[in-house]
C-alpha cells in the first residue's frame, strides 16, 4: 500500500483532475475501504455502491482535503458517514447488542480461539455487536487505527472511541466463551 | 491511571498503535497482573483472527471501471474538471451504469462465470471471464431510468438470466438464461412480468 506521503501526492494531483491518480489511491484503498464498510453492512452490493461513493466523493472533493489527517483517515470517514446515511434511508434500527453486557475478565477467550471455528465464531460475534461497537473494534483490529485516527473517522471524542472499544471487546469475548459454552464468570 | 482506563487501552495496546507514557503504563500493569495479561492475549488473538479472514472479493478492478465511466460521464454532462477549480465539485448523479456493475457482480457471485483478472490487480488490467466466452445472449433488454439496483437484482434473479454482456452505448445489456434453452420460456415470462421496469426486451436467438 502507497505510504501516506505518496497517498497524500496523489490526493493533489486528484485535486488538479488527474484521473490515473484516482484509480492509483483505488487501488491502494479499495480493499480496506470496502471491507470497512462491508463490516457494517451485510449486502455486499450494497457495500459496493458505497464504495463507488466514496471514490466518487474523493474525486469531488480532494480539492477540500486539508492534510490535517492521514488520506486513509479521511477516506474512512467518508465511508463511515455514507454507511451511516445507508442506515438511515432504509430507517434499519441497530441491533443492540444482543448479549448481556457481564464484565467477563476470564482468560478463557483464548481458549476460545484456538478452536477450529473460531473464525466463524468471531464473524458471528462480531456480527451481534451495533454499528458504532463494530465499526470501533473493525478499525483498531483490522486497521490498526489509533484510538485518536477512529475518533476523527467517527467524529466522536477520544473517550468515547475508548469507551466504544473497550465494550466491544467485552463484548466479543463474552459472546465466544457463550458459543464455546463456557460458563461467565459473574 | 485507572484500572479500567487501563483496559480501555489494551486493545491499542494489542494493535500496537500505543506510545509514549501511555504504552508504558500500560505494559507496567499488564506485566504485574495476570488476568490483565491473559485479557491482551486474548485481544491479541481475535485481532490476528481477524485479520487473517480472508477478505471478501472487492470490486476490484470492475469497480474503477465503473467509477472511471461515472467521472467521464459526469465530466462529459458538466465539462472538463479543470473548469470547476479548486476541487473536483459537480453535481452529483447517480447513473444507471453502477446498476449494471452491481449486476454484473451478482452473476458472478452466482457461479456462472468466475472472474479473473487478466493481470495482477494491483497493476491494473483487463479482466475477463474464464468460462471463455460465456454464453450467447438470449435477451437484450433496456433498464428503465431510475430503476434501483434492488430491483435490477430481481428481475434477473426471478428471470434465471446473468448477464452476458453490455452495457451498450445505447444501454442495452446482453442476458442469458443460467438454464440455458430449457430457461428461455420462463425468463421471458418473467421479464414481461417485470412492465415497466424494463423498456425494451429483445429476444436474440431464433
Amino acid at each position: 500500500m502507497a505510504s501516506d506521503q505518496q497517498q497524500r501526492a496523489l490526493m493533489s494531483a486528484i485535486a488538479g483532475g488527474d484521473k490515473q491518480a484516482l484509480a492509483a489511491l483505488y487501488r491502494a484503498l479499495e480493499k480496506p475501504v470496502f471491507r470497512f464498510i462491508r463490516s457494517r453492512l451485510n449486502d455486499p452490493f450494497e457495500a459496493g455502491d458505497i464504495l463507488h461513493d466514496v471514490f466518487m466523493e474523493v474525486w469531488r472533493s480532494a480539492g477540500r482535503f486539508e492534510g490535517r489527517s492521514k488520506v486513509q483517515t479521511w477516506i474512512f470517514g467518508i465511508a463511515y458517514r455514507k454507511v451511516i446515511d445507508a442506515h438511515r434511508r432504509r430507517g434499519r434500527m441497530d441491533v443492540t447488542d444482543e448479549f448481556p453486557d457481564t464484565p467477563d475478565d476470564s482468560p478463557d477467550a483464548v481458549a476460545c480461539l484456538a478452536s477450529a471455528e473460531e473464525a466463524e465464531h468471531v464473524r458471528h460475534c462480531l456480527g451481534k455487536l451495533k454499528d458504532d461497537h463494530r465499526a470501533a473494534i473493525s478499525m483498531a483490529f483490522y486497521d490498526d487505527m489509533t484510538y485518536a485516527e477512529i475518533a476523527e473517522v467517527a467524529g466522536v471524542p477520544e473517550g468515547t472511541v475508548k469507551t466504544r472499544v473497550f465494550h466491544a471487546k467485552k463484548l466479543l469475548m463474552h459472546c465466544l466463551e457463550g458459543l464455546m459454552g463456557r460458563r461467565v464468570p459473574a | 491511571m485507572t484500572r479500567t482506563e487501563i483496559e480501555e487501552l489494551l486493545p491499542f495496546l494489542a494493535n500496537d498503535t500505543l506510545d509514549g507514557p501511555e504504552r508504558a503504563e500500560v505494559e507496567a500493569a499488564v506485566a504485574s497482573d495476570a488476568a490483565l495479561a491473559a485479557e491482551l492475549a486474548a485481544l491479541k488473538a481475535i485481532r490476528t483472527r481477524m485479520q487473517a479472514e480472508e477478505a471478501e472479493a472487492s470490486p476490484g478492478e470492475l469497480g474503477l471501471a465503473r467509477l472511471m465511466r461515472d467521472i467521464d460521464r459526469e465530466s462529459a454532462e458538466t465539462g472538463p474538471v479543470a473548469a470547476t477549480p479548486p476541487a473536483n465539485v459537480v453535481p452529483i448523479s447517480r447513473l444507471r451504469i453502477w446498476q449494471v456493475a452491481a449486476a454484473v457482480v451478482l452473476a458472478l457471485a452466482l457461479g456462472q462465470a468466475l472472474l479473473v483478472p487478466g493481470a495482477d490487480q494491483t497493476q491494473g488490467g483487463d479482466f475477463g471471464l474464464a468460462s471463455g466466452d460465456g454464453p450467447d445472449a438470449a435477451f437484450r433488454v433496456i433498464f428503465a431510468p431510475g430503476v434501483t439496483e434492488a430491483e435490477m437484482r430481481g428481475i434477473i434473479l426471478d428471470a434465471g438470466l446473468e448477464i452476458v454482456g453490455g452495457p451498450s452505448a445505447l444501454g442495452f445489456y446482453d442476458l442469458a438464461p443460467l438454464d440455458g434453452e430449457a430457461g428461455m420460456d420462463a425468463a421471458r415470462t418473467a421479464l414481461d412480468a417485470a412492465g415497466p421496469l424494463i423498456e425494451t426486451i429483445e429476444e436474440t436467438q431464433d
